[in-house]
């Protein structure tokens, strides 16, 4: 897929998750007694956040190219400049009213990026077993 | 399965039908053998000409412009382009990266790693590696779903 047109479906896919979860807790938030407004800025920031979030990709072109060793180099690098994103976002449009708000962003933010990859790799697994059982079936005797 | 056969006037005439449930591996091996047949491909190897039975490939690898076939032990080079090498040769020669294509048959074992793509190990002990892209295509043409 052409990088501008990956970097657009990820912007969207982004901004739009960010927004659902948002809904999701702002009814909650409503049920709970707790009314949320958004501020006239934060749709649009949501969706800078998006843009500056989908960046980092860049770094991880090709990756089903890599050996191990520029997996483990780059992927770190994805992390952190990922995370400076979501951070600098936060700070620049006043998304933490603590620094508990901050840590906690910053705890589920490693957490559910560790989850991805983890997950991805589960399923590459998988298609790991099937592929390797069908292959029993039709390889030439040795 | 009954098999019924026909026989027909012409070359052009010729055509085969399978009726089945599924695509199960020894329809995918008909399938194989009748359009392939049990053919081979022209190569050459130090100015001398071979004829390189499709069974013996293990792999084809384009290198700057040439494309290299790779049987256990020799390797052969095509007059053939990669994408002519997929079209004539069958089923179980697929493409799993820009510049290569395996067969099937010969890989003993896959291996996912991580950042999505995969290490095919060779009958011949030797690893190509399989770009995350083409791992739905060889899926598909192991028949999985």
């Amino acid at each position: 897929m052409n990088i501008v047109k990956k970097l657009f479906v990820q912007s969207m896919i982004i901004s739009t998750s960010i927004l659902f979860l948002n809904g999701i807790n702002m009814v909650i938030q409503h049920f709970a007694g707790n009314d949320l407004t958004l501020q006239w800025f934060h749709p649009v920031s949501i969706i800078l956040t998006a843009v500056l979030c989908s960046l980092p990709t860049i770094l991880l072109r090709d990756s089903d190219q890599w050996d191990r060793k520029t997996f483990w180099r780059r992927v770190p690098l994805h992390c952190l400049s990922l995370y400076t994103v979501v951070a600098g976002a936060g700070w620049l449009f006043g998304w933490y009213d603590s620094v508990e708000s901050w840590i906690s962003v910053t705890i589920i933010f490693f957490i559910i990026y560790v989850f991805v990859w983890l997950s991805c790799h589960w399923l590459d697994k998988q298609d790991e077993k099937k592929i390797n059982h069908a292959l029993d079936t039709i390889r030439d005797p040795e | 399965m009954r098999v019924r056969f026909e026989q027909v006037e012409s070359k052009e005439q010729e055509s085969a039908l399978i009726r089945a449930t599924e695509k199960t591996t020894d329809i995918l091996n008909a399938i194989d053998l009748l359009e392939n047949g049990s053919g081979g491909i022209t190569v050459t190897k130090d100015r001398s000409t071979y004829f390189c039975k499709l069974t013996q490939i293990y792999y084809a690898e384009s290198v700057d412009k040439h494309t290299y076939i790779y049987t256990k032990g020799n390797c052969y080079e095509s007059r053939d382009r990669l994408y002519e090498l997929e079209e004539k040769l069958g089923i179980y020669y697929v493409r799993i990266s820009k510049s290569m294509i395996v067969n099937l048959r010969k890989v003993r074992n896959v291996s996912a790693e991580p950042g999505g793509r995969m290490v095919a190990v060779l009958l011949n002990d030797e690893r190509v590696i399989i770009s995350r892209s083409y791992v739905k295509e060889i899926k598909r043409r192991l028949g999985i779903q």
